[in-house]
């Protein structure tokens, strides 16, 4: 059986981020599908602990919401990703790019290249 | 700047929380339906779907608690903790209420004080750049304020050139006619540069000039704004309209602003050219060219950036100049400036000061005290916090919790704080005789309220949160085991603290006794103080013939009192009626004169005894029952153009003619003009000035028919109500000339109460201080022996199942509080014996060292804080050692 995997501090947030980029406006519940979709499965979230970080997101102007009809007519809170938004995921990218691309080169590394 | 945003959203976030509970439980809420929809989908039956929503969701709970940390500020989150506090206040009563009465008291008690001597004090006076007023003085002997002569106010005005302006001023009562009817007004005489000096503009009108005030120049008046509102109703048109002054026509030409009244009272009236005086027949014209005459107030403004140092300096030169010019007159006289402010208020600042130390002792012992009381009761609660650690409250939580629960205190306290220096406020102002300076504009001063809760609050702050912050980070095992009350022997650090705030409010309150006593010592003294004569049945008010008629002619001056007299005598139930210019304890204290002794060695000029003068009529003595040892009274045949006669005391006599007979000696006094005065009587020491003043022992007693003086008090002993003898009395004045005003008019004591009211309520309130103070630490003992008590009790228990006396545990206890007394006592004599010489001026009949004083202080504090010892040692031969050892 594969092992679920907990999310790392910090990554939850440019993951709701993403999300929100490429699908646009969601309510919390689409986004925490979301994410277990893309990840496979491989992912578990607590899913409560979303809320927290969309308000966190919210008050630094990241992302916006409101009440709106959710697909099946239920009154559900819509998160949307700001201008700002869209610049901190771009810079956070960015960041996590070059993390993930002096990671891989470490893990690249063979013996003979260090002499 | 994230940040920042942050935290100002989670601040306007915080009127909102409820609601923001409230979206996080909705969306809660959506989130599980949708959850459980898509469960039930997948073929789940219901109850399973929402129970596998709510597994996969988490713990509500857990997820509120974070959103509400990102929400919210966690200062501001402490207030939903008041409910909490305000309960833990109320289970412990006792301890609630001496807080909030200790902190009301001394926050309003200091407050009150500090307003006053704010108002009378400290607030500048109503003029601008009024720092740079001064009032200049030529002392001499006797005379530390001597005033000026006009000569030498004219030469130094023109000499000088670090003043602005100088001005001269001489206050004198003129009379206002209207109908027929006299009131009496207070006129300022002055130069014209007065009004420059104090440099406010004038409200209509205009003010004289230079060219105008010449001798025989043209009756001008301008009225003050407090005259103007009340008698002329405030009449714009009066401006240019003539006024009857004295029986004298003078022009109205301005208004001047209110605030010149307040060169210390009574408040001017009317202000005139300075040669008009001569015009009102109250100084002959040649006495302005004397310069042995020193008659005026001098008043300055200094030159902006002068020191009051270089004004004195630039005017000392020009008075040592005419010293060279003048050798006999200005001899033996300095030069003297003194900031106009501090002139002023010099008769009571000491008091108010003593008033101050008073209180800022009490407000010391007060901070000492809450301390001590927030510092037993952190220590008293130590289980709870440690209780609360152990379970996981942050640091910071339980120290919020505390400073919730003492803000909770102070806001309280200062309320209480604010209302009792509001009541002090109007009581004082009540209370205290109204022509203390400024008094009226008395109010309570934010300031000092503001100044005294911080000091208080952070004093309470300390303390209370010091045991917490020490213990919120202890584990549980000692504090349940140990603290908790089985071993019971209190750490020896927290136990140094109390008793050191202990020794020092029983020192404190120490000093604040020493000088409590010695004032009331002073008081006692001076009602006990032999007068010299009988006040009580006497009755005085006051007649001035100020109408020109009178004051250009003595004959006729004479010839009034003749008859007043008469007719005064004769209304039923008078038994004496006489008159005085200047009876004994009226407050005056410019009687005083300098006198010679004929056929004994001439002193230097300006080195004369001095004498206080009376002018009387016969029958005075009689009047006010002083006796007359030797000699003769007065008669109507002793009138002018006889011989001119004295009667002298006794401590003159003795002085002067020692072993001799006096009768029939002679003196001179200046006061008239230096005539030979044969001494034709002898009679007792009168006590004639307020206790505290200088003391003149020599006192001479002339006939007024000899000096026709125009003012003159009647002295009037009756069994009649004063009511009634006052309705009678104007009848006669009225009967004899119905336009002379009279004014000051009740019975004797009252006029005599006058003289110590300062004194009784300075006394009054140092006393009411100090007892406060006292009461104070004699609480603080009590608490912490209490809790001593309360901390041995097990110790104790233990010591009577073994057979320890009674008397063995009361000596325990006691000997814990004596130390703390023993020591904190022998501090306070001491410094209060340092300090003593600084309230010496306020002392009278005793002295700052008063043994008497010191052993009452020992006794009174020594038994109060006894008893502070003895009701916890009570309490612990009341242990019961098997209860105490089954707990």
């Amino acid at each position: 059986m594969r092992t679920k995997r907990d999310v790392q501090p910090g990554t939850l947030a440019l993951m709701i981020l993403k999300t929100l980029d490429l699908l646009g406006p969601l309510h919390g519940y689409g986004i925490a599908r979301r994410i277990e979709k893309i990840s496979g499965d491989l992912l578990s979230v607590n899913q409560g602990t979303l809320y927290p970080v969309l308000l966190r997101l919210e008050q630094e102007g990241a992302i916006a919401s409101e009440w709106a009809p959710s697909e099946n007519n239920r009154r559900a809170r819509f998160y949307r990703l700001t201008r700002a938004g869209h610049k901190l995921l771009a810079a956070e990218k960015r960041d996590w790019e070059q993390t993930a691309a002096i990671i891989a080169r470490f893990f690249d590394v063979k013996p003979g290249e260090l002499a | 700047m994230r940040a920042l945003q942050r935290l100002f959203t989670r601040v306007l976030n915080f009127p909102s929380r409820g609601r923001g509970d409230e979206r996080l439980r909705e969306e809660i809420k959506s989130h599980l339906v949708a959850q459980t929809e898509d469960n039930i989908r997948a073929g789940m039956t219901p109850q399973e779907a929402h129970r596998q929503a709510r597994l996969k969701f988490g713990s509500v709970e857990a997820v509120r608690g974070d959103y509400h940390a990102a929400a919210g500020v966690p200062f501001l989150d402490g207030l939903l903790f008041l409910p909490y506090s305000m309960r833990q206040l109320l289970k412990s009563p006792g301890f609630t209420i001496t807080a909030i009465v200790i902190l009301g008291f001394s926050i309003g008690l200091s407050t009150a004080i500090y307003s006053l001597i704010d108002a009378v004090i400290l607030r500048p006076l109503p003029s601008p750049n009024s720092e740079r007023l001064v009032e200049v003085c030529e002392p001499h002997q006797h005379h530390p304020f001597s005033v000026f002569d006009y000569p030498d106010y004219i030469d130094m005005a023109a000499e000088q050139h670090t003043f602005d302006a100088l001005a001269l001023e001489m206050d004198r009562t003129v009379d206002l006619r209207t109908n027929g009817e006299a009131q009496l007004l207070e006129a300022g005489f002055v130069s014209p540069s007065l009004f420059k000096v104090t440099g406010l503009p004038v409200i209509l009108g205009r003010v004289f000039t230079e060219e105008e005030d010449i001798p025989n120049g043209p009756l001008l008046a301008a009225l003050s704004e407090r005259c103007w509102r009340s008698r002329f109703q405030s009449d714009p048109n009066i401006i240019g309209k003539n006024v009857i002054l004295s029986d004298l026509n003078v022009q109205v030409i301005g208004i001047v602003p209110l605030q010149m009244d307040d060169w210390g009272p009574p408040g001017i009236d009317v202000y005139l050219p300075i040669h008009t005086l001569a015009t009102f027949h109250l100084l002959a014209n040649d006495r302005f060219a004397a310069r042995s005459d020193h008659l005026f107030t001098c008043f300055g403004r200094l030159k902006e950036g002068v020191s009051v140092a270089q004004g004195e300096a630039d005017l000392k030169t020009i008075q040592s100049n005419l010293l060279i010019h003048y050798p006999d007159v200005n001899r033996g006289r300095s030069l003297q400036v003194f900031p106009l402010l501090g002139f002023i208020v010099n008769d009571y600042a000491a008091t108010i000061w003593l008033l101050a130390a008073a209180v800022g002792v009490l407000l010391i012992v007060s901070c000492l005290n809450i301390a001590n009381l927030l510092f037993a009761r952190g220590l008293y609660r130590r289980r709870e916090i440690m209780i609360r650690a152990t379970l996981g409250a942050s640091r910071w939580q339980i120290v919020s919790r505390l400073l919730l629960e003492t803000g909770l205190l102070a806001a309280i306290g200062g309320l209480a704080g604010i209302g009792i220096a509001s009541v002090c406020v109007w009581g004082t102002k009540s209370l205290i005789p109204t022509d203390l300076y400024r008094l009226q504009e008395l109010q309570v001063n934010w300031n000092a309220t503001g100044f005294t809760f911080c000091a208080i609050i952070i004093a309470a702050l300390v303390a209370g949160l010091l045991p917490a912050w020490g213990l919120s980070q202890v584990t549980l095992a000692p504090a349940l085991q140990g603290e908790g009350g089985r071993t019971g022997t209190a750490g020896p650090h927290r136990h140094r603290i109390q008793t050191g705030l202990v020794t020092a409010q029983v020192a404190l309150s120490c000093i604040s006794l020493v000088a409590a006593g010695l004032l009331i010592r002073s008081f006692y003294a001076t009602q006990t103080v032999e007068l010299g004569f009988k006040p009580d049945h006497l009755f005085k008010a006051r007649i001035s013939l100020t109408s020109v008629k009178y004051e250009s002619d003595e004959a006729k001056t004479v010839g009034f009192w003749d008859e007043l007299l008469t007719k005064i005598r004769q209304i039923p139930g008078v038994t004496d009626a006489a008159i005085n210019e200047n009876p004994p304890l009226n407050g005056a204290r410019w009687n005083v004169s300098p006198f010679i002794v004929d056929g004994q060695p001439k002193p230097e000029p300006d080195q004369e005894p001095v004498l206080i003068t009376n002018v009387v009529s016969s029958g005075y003595f009689r009047a006010m029952q002083i006796p007359i040892m030797q000699g003769r009274d007065f008669s109507a045949e002793d009138t002018a153009g006889k011989p001119d006669i004295v009667i002298v005391n006794a401590p003159l006599a003795e002085h002067f003619f020692p072993g001799q007979n006096p009768i029939g000696k002679s003196i001179r006094t200046f006061y008239t003009g230096g005539k030979q005065c044969t001494i034709v009587g002898i009679v007792p020491y009168v006590f004639d000035r307020a206790p505290g003043e200088e003391e003149i022992p020599f006192q001479a007693y002339q006939p007024y028919a000899q000096l026709a003086p125009s003012t003159e008090d009647l002295i009037i002993r009756s069994d009649l109500s004063p009511a009634g003898l006052m309705a009678a009395v104007r009848q006669a004045v009225s009967s004899v000339d119905p336009g002379v005003p009279i004014y000051d008019a009740y019975p004797y004591d009252q006029m005599i109460a006058k003289q110590f009211v300062t004194r009784r309520l300075s006394t009054l309130l140092v006393a009411l201080f100090s007892g406060a103070t006292l009461f104070l630490s004699a609480v603080g003992l009590y608490g912490i022996l209490s809790y001593f008590v309360g901390q041995k009790s097990r110790e104790i228990g233990i010591r009577m199942a073994l057979g320890a006396q009674a008397v063995n545990i009361v000596r325990l206890v006691a000997e814990q509080g004596l130390r703390p007394v023993t020591v904190g006592l022998m501090t306070g004599i001491l410094a209060g014996l340092l300090l003593a010489r600084f309230i010496q001026t306020l002392l009278y009949g005793v002295s700052a060292y008063d043994p008497l004083t010191l052993v009452l202080t020992i006794l009174v504090l020594g038994m109060v804080t006894l008893l502070a010892c003895l009701l916890p040692a009570v309490r612990a031969i009341q242990i019961n050692p098997t209860r105490v050892l089954n707990e």
